[in-house]
């Protein structure tokens, strides 16, 4: 287990669980508000919130591994 | 469920479906077209996902296996919802039962993720965390998520398709709500503890 994976395990997994349930209650409420049409918005808004969360988190999880290999070679 | 058997779960398959009947939907009722677009363009993106999940890592690899459990569970939740949405325009159900449908499972959800968590097995003293603490912040999302998961169930049952919606969207972020904050003050630096 990397220590990217370690640190995402011990709390980064349970916010990810969080931020999916958050975000179809989310629809829920603004499908009792607004009605049908605000939720195609808030769909949109899902799918870029969510594109560009995964590129962060892949580019983290890079930059993480990367800084950890250079301590490692240093410490060495 | 071990990693072995997580690994061999449907996934792709499951996607490919859900796209079939994103297509059926999107032919019965073009006025969604946006709707049915996103979604399935998310479809195509999980697929492809999934096919460089599986081409760079080994079936039995613990994350590719976690990967392929969970966009089983998601499309089976899209696949549910739209066979009942079909079923709806076609008359066979009341029309609008997809949103009960999809309201139920994601309270069975709730419920199931809520007895998972306080079960995951972590390096619980993993960057100097309190491992009582974290266990004990990992018991009180699981209890909040069970409670709002089982008053959730009985909302999409017993009440309203609306109020359901209104019931089940402020337990749900009640419940995400008080998580966020009990974890906060677990991992808090002012008890000299780093997350």
């Amino acid at each position: 287990m990397s220590e990217f994976e370690i640190q995402f395990a011990t709390r980064g997994g349970l916010y990810l669980i969080i931020h999916a349930i958050a975000w179809v209650c989310v629809i829920f409420l603004v499908d009792f508000l607004w009605g049908d049409t605000a939720v195609q918005y808030v769909l949109i808004a899902f799918v870029i919130v969510n594109s560009i969360l995964a590129v962060w988190f892949s580019k983290a999880r890079k930059r993480y591994e990367a800084l950890q290999n250079q301590a490692s070679s240093t410490s060495n | 469920m071990n990693d072995r058997l997580i690994s061999k779960l449907p996934a792709a398959t499951t996607i490919f479906i859900a796209i079939i009947l994103l297509g059926y939907n999107w032919y019965l009722t073009p006025e969604r077209a946006l709707v049915w677009g996103l979604v399935m363009a998310g479809m195509f993106a999980a697929l492809i996902g999934l096919t460089i999940v599986r081409a760079r890592t080994s079936p039995e690899n613990a994350t590719a296996s976690t990967i392929n459990a969970s966009m089983f569970a998601g499309a089976l939740i899209i696949v549910a919802s739209l066979s009942a949405a079909a079923a709806g325009a076609n008359g066979i159900v009341s029309p609008g039962i997809e949103k009960r449908v999809v309201g139920i499972i994601m309270s069975v959800l709730l419920i199931v993720t809520g007895n998972y968590l306080p079960k995951i097995v972590r390096p619980l003293d993993a960057h100097n965390c309190d491992p009582a603490k974290t266990k004990a912040a990992e018991r009180f999302a699981g209890w909040c998520f069970v409670v709002a998961g089982i008053l959730g169930l009985f909302a999409w049952v017993l009440l309203d398709t609306d109020y359901a919606k209104l019931t089940f969207a402020i337990l749900g972020l009640g419940a995400c709500g008080l998580v966020v904050l009990r974890w906060q003050g677990a991992f808090s630096k002012r008890n000299g503890v780093q997350s």
